[in-house]
Parts: C-alpha cells; structure tokens; sequence
C-alpha cells in the first residue's frame, strides 16, 4: 500500500514488460490451464451434444419443424451475442487503450475467436429455411408471400442472394477482427514487442466500425427478417445492448471460475471484478433504455407496421415473458449490482452472472419464439407449450459454446502476459 | 461527544483549534498518518496539494453515508414521480390522449427517471457539501501563513482540538516523533 504512493508511476512508463515476464504471479500454474478444465469441457461437451439432439429431434415429434427450428435459433442467437459482445469488449479495451482491464483481455478474445463459428451455427437454419423448408420460420422466403407489397417493397434488400453474400461478409469481417486482435496478442505473449499494442489498437479503429455495422445488419437478417412486415431503426444497437450486457456477465463468470480454478490470483482481483460489475450494471442499464426507447416509440406513434410485433408479444400468455423481462433485465440487476460490495465479490458475481445469462436467453425467446405462436392455427399454443424443446436448445447451445470456450482458454496464456498495459492491471485500484 | 471534553485555550484568550505539523513528501505524510491513525485520533485531516492514493485507508477514513442519502433521494423521486403522474392523469384530470388509457405506465418512465436522477443529483450535492461542512466562508487554517502552501508544494497534518485523545503538549510531541517540522499551535474555532 505504501509503496503505491512513491512507484504509482511505475504504470505508465511503458517499456518495463519484459522485466514482469519472471513475476511469481506470471508463473504457469497461475495463468495457464495445463490441461485441467478437461472434466468441465466434457461437461459441456454431453450438455451441448444432448441439448441439440434433443432440439432436432422435438423437429420430429409433436414440437413440429417450425418450434423446433425456432428453439434452435434463439439459442444460437443468443450464444453469438455472448461472442461478439466479447469482440465489442476486446475492441473497446484496444480503443481506449484501457490498464485495468489487460488481465481479462485474453477472455475477450477468446470469446471473440468464436463469434465466427457461432455465426456459421447461427446461419444453419436460416440457410435451411432458405434451401429446405422454404420460409417456415423467416416469412419473407415464404414462396407465398411473394406478391406481398410490403415484401417487394423490401425485396432489394431481403432476397436470397444478397442475404447469402451479407452472410459471408459478416463471416470474412469477424474472423479478420477476432483472428488478427487475438494473433496479435498471441504474439506479444511470445516476443513481448509493446509496438503489437499500437497494431492491435489501429486495427480495434477499423474493427470498431466494421463490427457496429455487421453487428447491426446480422441482427437485421438473423433476427428482425423473421417478420418481414416489422421493423425497427433501434433494432442493431437493441441487439448489440443484449450482446454487451450477457458478455459482461460472461467475462464475470469465466474469470470468477478461473479464480476458483486456482488460476488468475492476484491478477483479476476484486478491483477488475468492481469495474467489470460496473460495466454488468452500465449494460444492464443500457439495455433497459435501448428496449423501453423501441417500444415506448412503438407505442405512442401506434404504427400498425410496428405495433403487429408487440401486439403478438403482449397477448396470448406472452405478456408474462414481456414483465418478466422488465422485472429480470432491468429491475433485479439494477437493484442487486448497484451495491458496492456486489461488485467486489466474485462468486457474487457468479450468481448475478447466471441470472443475466438466464434472462438474455429469455430475451431472445422474446424475440423469436412468438413466430410460432402467431401463425394461423397457433391460437392454442402458449408460450410455454413444449418449452422443453427451448430449454433444451438453449442449454444445447450454451454447452457447445462452454465447450468451445474452455478448450480455446487452455490453448495459451489466460492473461496476455507481455502486455506493456500489464503493470498498470496489476496496481489497478478503485479508489473510491 | 464526551460532555466533559476539555477547552483548551491559548495564553491570549483565544480557543485552540489544534496542533498542525509539515512534512516534506506525500510517502512521509502518508507514513504519518498511518501512526496517527494507530495512535486513536480521530478528529484531524491531512492536506496536500494533490490526491494521494491510498491516504483514505492510511487515515482509517470510513466509508461515506452520502451513497445512502442519494439512493433515498432516488427513491422518494421515482415514488414521488409515480405518484404525481398517476394522480394527474389517472384521478384528478383525466384525458384522453390517442385513444390510450388514462394513466399508463409507458408515458410515466421518461419522467420518473428523470425526477429520480434530478432528486439523486441535488441530494448527492447538497448532501456532500453539508457532510463536509460546507459551504463556509473562513477556516482557523487559512490564517497561518505556511499553510498556504499545501495548494502549491507542502503536505501538512492537522489534529484538532475537538479531537478526544486531543492533548496540547503530548499531540505536539507525537507530531514531533512522526518527523513533523514547523509544528505549530492553530488558533481560532
């Protein structure tokens, strides 16, 4: 502590990298796996293998194609917003060329380096429904809405070939973002060159951009495009909100398993957990703005274009998924991570973390599984028909991308450990 | 308070306010007032012309209340802003507006949330200033000379006299122990 007063400049200076790569805290045994977390991949390895078995096979029994499909792509929407709020973090941290947060980089990253792959899963049933089964679930490559005026109106836009090619470029522009930041960092870890910092951060400029843009127009094409008739201009940056929001917590529960893994000690210490709490609490915060500024528009202007979206989710039982997520996205998040000593705590963390994943899978069910219910002859279904087949994906999904996860985080250094930022995440402090 | 606190009063009449030391470097005051702290004091304050991290626990300062006073302002703005517009539109003058009913709850959050952060903001404000005893036009400090320098150069410690454990002569020579120079008598209250 003491000592803080006299050498706090130590942080700055830039150049003294190299003279950290032999700290104790730096050793193996506290910033690699070394092979465990074998046991807990192999975990998720059965969950996903189970979940989406069971997902494929609820297309085949009394669930139908169509709930099946949609379950399926609610949880693989879900799992690529946790991916690339991994990359938006990376970047930001890049951009900002932020200290504190250099001993939870590598998470990031390597949540990131699978946004690419969760996109590929994430297009499965959109191509499938392209190819195959001809719109079931995304309406506007329903052969029988052809003459729809609203769809030709918008079919510069929604039609198979551009939808394809916007597809592949979101592919091409994650894995050159996720690829690059993370080979960069990779390569700092082995020559300890602080000029790969500068490269990383040019790069983060573009990416940024980049990353918005896609972002946006994935959730277009992914999600929004399901309803050709509905649209929304707040609805990337509502996607991007629910991406940063679950990513946070994301990053929270990795590092806070990591802790008790007995990896990371003395690297990510309550002060990294209090700002990455602060940034769970700004997100869930965000999110609730985002999602009240669409609907609260929606709902005053009374455009019947509009409001057919929220008509289908506020009746017919689905009003209880719309409260639910005022009270769990917003109220119980707001209220549990405004306290200090919350945000401090990592296995406090690990609970609010859980709950934040939980209600951004509710979310998404918001968002997609009302396409079921609301077709002609659905009148019956609630939302909670069949909702094991949703349960089912969702954990299907999140045991594949655990899976991804744990295997990527043992394949190098779980801090990047050259960083020249490194010194400054160590004497990181909240000094309020 | 102890009822029985001692008065000190200086040789010409005038109340002691405390007993103030310099020191050369932030790490020497930040030292100090570890001792200080370990000594029991609890009225007294360290100056310095900057922020010096870690001085809050050098000092064993307690966190501050005023995170309370702004989430109970916070509170009474959301309930009060609730209540005004529910009263307003729903009972006292209803209208129709768009054909939407009376009194729903979507037109209600802009302006709850902007009654709440407008209440936790005068609250956190009025509530630091009055916690710090502020604002105030003089302080006994401001007539010593050497003072004056903890805006520019000098870091300083001073023990008052309101202090409990508060002793002229053996406070001076704890200072003295610590590696105070220039210790000084303050007067004035």
């Amino acid at each position: 502590m003491s000592a803080h007063a006299v050498h706090a400049h130590d942080g700055h200076s830039g150049g003294h990298a190299s003279d950290l790569s032999h700290h104790p805290l730096l050793a193996d045994s506290n910033v690699r796996l070394n092979g465990s977390g074998g046991g807990l991949s192999m975990l998720f390895l059965l969950m996903g293998v189970a979940g989406v078995a069971a997902t494929v096979g609820a297309a085949f029994t009394g669930a139908g194609k169509l709930h099946a499909m949609a379950s399926f792509q609610l949880a693989a929407m879900g799992a690529l917003a946790i991916c690339l709020g991994g990359m938006f973090f990376t970047l930001v941290m890049h951009l900002t060329a932020a200290g504190w947060s250099v001993t939870l980089r590598r998470i990031m990253e390597q949540m990131a380096a699978l946004a690419p792959v969760m996109l590929i899963i994430a297009a499965i049933v959109p191509v499938t429904d392209l190819l195959v089964t001809k719109g079931l679930l995304y309406t506007w490559m329903n052969p029988s809405y052809e003459t729809n005026y609203l769809l030709g109106k918008k079919a510069g836009f929604l039609n198979p070939g551009f939808f394809l090619i916007r597809l592949g470029v979101y592919f091409l522009a994650w894995t050159l973002i996720s690829v690059r930041l993370k080979s960069l960092s990779i390569a700092q870890d082995r020559s300890g060159d602080k000029w790969l910092t500068n490269k990383a951060r040019f790069t983060s400029a573009w990416g940024m951009l980049v990353f918005a843009l896609t972002t946006a127009f994935a959730s277009f094409d992914l999600l929004m495009s399901m309803d050709f008739r509905f649209f929304s201009t707040m609805w990337g940056v509502y996607f991007f909100a629910g991406a940063a929001f679950s990513s946070a917590a994301t990053i929270a529960l990795v590092a806070s398993s990591l802790l008790r893994a007995g990896r990371l000690q003395g690297l990510v210490t309550s002060e990294h957990f209090h700002d990455l709490g602060k940034l769970m609490f700004s997100f869930t915060v965000f999110w609730s703005y985002i999602a009240f500024s669409q609907y609260f528009l929606i709902w005053y202007s009374n455009i019947p274009e509009e409001t057919i979206w929220f008509t289908a989710r506020k009746s017919n039982g689905w009003e209880s998924v719309f409260y639910l997520l005022c009270f769990g996205h917003f109220i119980a998040p707001f209220l549990v991570l405004v306290f200090r000593d919350v945000k401090r705590s990592p296995n406090a963390l690990i609970l609010v973390g859980l709950w934040m994943l939980f209600i951004h899978f509710v979310d998404m069910f918001f968002i997609v599984r009302p396409m079921v219910t609301t077709r002609p002859g659905a009148e019956a279904l609630t939302p909670f028909t069949n909702i094991w087949v949703d349960v089912a994906a969702v954990l299907g999904l999140l045991g594949v991308l655990g899976f991804a996860l744990t295997r990527l985080l043992g394949t190098a250094a779980l801090v990047p450990i050259r960083d020249p930022r490194l010194p400054e995440a160590l004497e990181h402090k909240n000094y309020v | 308070m102890a009822k029985n606190r001692k008065v000190y009063v200086t040789e010409s009449g005038e109340p002691v306010y405390g007993v103030i030391a310099e020191f050369a470097t932030p790490a020497d005051v930040y030292h100090a007032a570890e001792k200080v702290r370990d000594a029991g004091y609890t009225k007294w304050d360290v100056y310095a012309p900057f922020p010096i991290h870690g001085i809050d626990e050098a000092m064993g300062q307690k966190r501050t209340v005023l995170p309370l006073i702004s989430a109970a302002a916070a509170g009474a703005g959301v309930l009060g802003a609730i209540l005004m517009q529910w009263w307003m539109s729903g009972v006292d003058y209803p209208i129709v507006v768009q054909g939407k009913p009376y009194a729903p709850w979507e037109p209600f959050v802009p302006i709850t949330f902007e009654l709440g952060v407008l209440f936790t903001a005068f609250a956190t404000l009025i509530g630091m200033l009055a916690l710090n005893g502020l604002p105030r036009h003089h302080h006994p400090l401001l007539k010593k000379e050497r003072f004056l320098a903890v805006s520019d150069d000098a870091f300083a410690i001073c023990i008052e006299s309101g202090d409990d454990k508060f002793d002229p002569d053996q406070t001076r020579s704890m200072l003295e122990r610590l590696g105070g120079k220039h210790i000084d008598l303050v007067e004035g209250d």
